[in-house]
């Protein structure tokens, strides 16, 4: 049902409005790639637009130096990301807590850096893509909507069966899992790589969608905290959580963005904070009917974080 | 021949040496146990034993095969269950959820029947089953890690502070079902502070001091060595 009106919104939305829905979607698939690697096995990634930015450039550089087709463009683009975290992983990964999430943000800032020094993709000035065909506004919208089904799908999978429970033991005590028997160095590597296969995804059809890649909008740190927020806003760990947290945080910011446009950022702010301190769950789960949201909820859940 | 058997066992923390020459050995059926104070290398020789801890030099054999060097799941994969200091349960999951956890790696079909008796063993854990184990009590939260390690069916069960933070009858219905266990078969590694308690249920045991063993010998010899009197018993 979720997926026949979403396919309907192109026929219904134009300009503007698909435009927006569009980016709606690429947070979805975002705050799903996040959730993977933070939500699913408890590593705080600050980087995860390290994977983005790669996917964008690899593409763009495909496309435009090469002439690749885009399809190719992108599954090489995903395929790079996916190298690159299972070449880092077993290294980042050995780091916990704070120290993982400042190691991912040096990475992705450090990735940036390089890119400029690359004159094949343009260094510092980046790279425009044109294709002799360019996909509609509609075909983008259904593009992004493909990385949402492609991150829903691939979660699920991972949160069923054995892997799932490897993750939440992962998540809940990692030296238990280990000596429970849980391979836990493949499963985190396995988890990144496979978030960095969605962010790339997302990275790509994002150039192509933009038609031009430069260092500070595909490696933008802002991208990385936006993933974090959004999918703990909806609910790190679940399924829909971040699907939830995307669509009720970018349709308010998109509201406010039109309405206020100087003090739109502060929302955002003011969101991480009340969620964090209220909601330390995010709100999936009181969608979903396993608890009531009351006000004795909301301060147990402040009160538990202070322990 | 032996279950696990340590040679010249060194290891430590980045720059530090903890252990030295470490070498003691467990056999089919027994219960060991290692005591001495604080900072001593209980845990580190126990952790060094799982592959939590690296081990730097010397030989572990663990029936009849070279662990030293193997990654912790690949150890418990052998047979070897740990019940760590502080007990480490999954604090969001169910006690059942945590015991069928312990069975991660088993892939055959006894699993609901180890269950079973892990319930018989333990009975306040049936109970308490459909518990989130992070809301158990101290002892409750025990019970479930060692149930968590039988629920593997391990031919070595490790230890590491059984009474740690436990009411002394608490502590005394553990040890009787380190007792059981060893019945079944199952050997037993007690790291302990509690000399007392250690000496009254283990069949042999190890003294250690400054990360070297200083001392070894059955239950009955460490509890008559003056030096253990004095230094551990207080008598």
């Amino acid at each position: 049902m979720l997926a026949a009106a979403a396919a309907a919104v192109p026929g219904v939305l134009s300009g503007y409005a698909l435009r927006e829905a569009t980016t709606i979607l690429m947070f979805m698939a975002l705050a799903l790639s996040w959730n993977l690697i933070g939500g699913l096995c408890g590593y705080p990634s600050f980087g995860n637009v390290a994977f983005f930015g790669i996917g964008a450039y690899a593409t763009a550089g495909l496309v435009a130096n090469l002439h690749w087709p885009f399809g190719a463009a992108l599954a090489a683009a995903a395929a790079a990301a996916v190298a690159f975290a299972a070449a880092i992983g077993p290294v980042v990964l050995r780091l916990h807590g704070h120290y993982f999430a400042i190691a991912t943000l040096g990475t992705a800032q450090a990735l940036g850096q390089i890119v400029i020094m690359v004159p094949w993709v343009g260094g510092p000035n980046g790279v425009i893509l044109r294709v002799p065909f360019a996909p509609s506004a509609a075909d983008f919208y259904y593009y992004m909507a493909g990385a949402v089904a492609a991150a829903l799908l691939i979660t699920y999978a991972v949160l069923r069966g054995s892997w799932g429970y490897a993750c939440r033991m992962i998540r809940q005590d990692e030296v238990a899992a280990a000596a429970s028997g849980v391979n836990t160095t493949f499963y985190k590597t396995a988890c990144w790589a496979l978030s960095g296969f969605v962010a790339a995804l997302v990275g790509g059809v994002y150039a192509l969608w933009i038609t031009f890649v430069n260092p500070p909008s595909v490696f933008d740190p802002v991208i990385s905290l936006t993933m974090v927020v959004l999918a703990l806003v909806g609910g790190a760990g679940t399924l829909w959580g971040p699907v939830l947290g995307a669509f009720v945080v970018e349709n308010i910011d998109q509201y406010l963005w039109a309405r206020l446009l100087t003090a739109h950022t502060l929302f955002l702010g003011v969101v991480i904070v009340v969620i964090v301190l209220f909601l330390p769950r995010g709100l999936w789960p009181y969608l979903a009917g396993g608890e009531g949201l009351t006000w004795r909820s909301l301060f147990e859940g402040a009160r538990r974080l202070r322990v | 021949m032996s279950l696990l058997e340590i040679r010249d066992l060194e290891a430590g923390y980045g720059a530090v040496q903890v252990l030295w020459r470490v070498a003691l050995r467990v056999d089919p059926g027994e219960i060991v146990t290692v005591i001495g104070n604080n900072g001593a290398g209980k845990t580190t020789t126990m952790l060094a034993v799982t592959g939590l801890v690296p081990p730097w030099r010397g030989e572990i054999a663990f029936d009849g095969r070279t662990v030293h060097g193997l990654e912790p799941p690949d150890i418990a994969g052998l047979g070897l269950a740990l019940v760590p200091q502080g007990r480490r349960l999954f604090g969001a999951m169910s006690v059942e959820e945590n015991l069928l956890m312990g069975a991660y790696l088993r892939r055959d079909r006894g699993v609901e029947a180890t269950l079973r008796r892990v319930y018989e063993i333990l009975p306040r854990l049936r109970e308490r089953r459909r518990q989130l184990a992070g809301t158990l009590s101290g002892g409750e939260q025990q019970m479930c890690a060692i149930g968590r390690a039988l629920m593997a069916r391990p031919k070595l069960l490790c230890v590491d502070e059984l009474s740690f933070g436990l009411a002394p009858r608490v502590t005394d219905e553990m040890l009787d079902v380190l007792v059981v266990i060893r019945a079944e078969g199952t050997s037993v590694l007690l790291v302990e502070q509690d000399v007392e308690l250690a000496l009254a249920v283990a069949d042999r045991g190890y003294v250690m001091e400054g990360g070297r063993v200083v001392l070894a010998g059955t239950a009955a010899e460490l509890y008559d060595d003056p030096g253990v009197r004095t230094a551990y018993l207080g008598l």
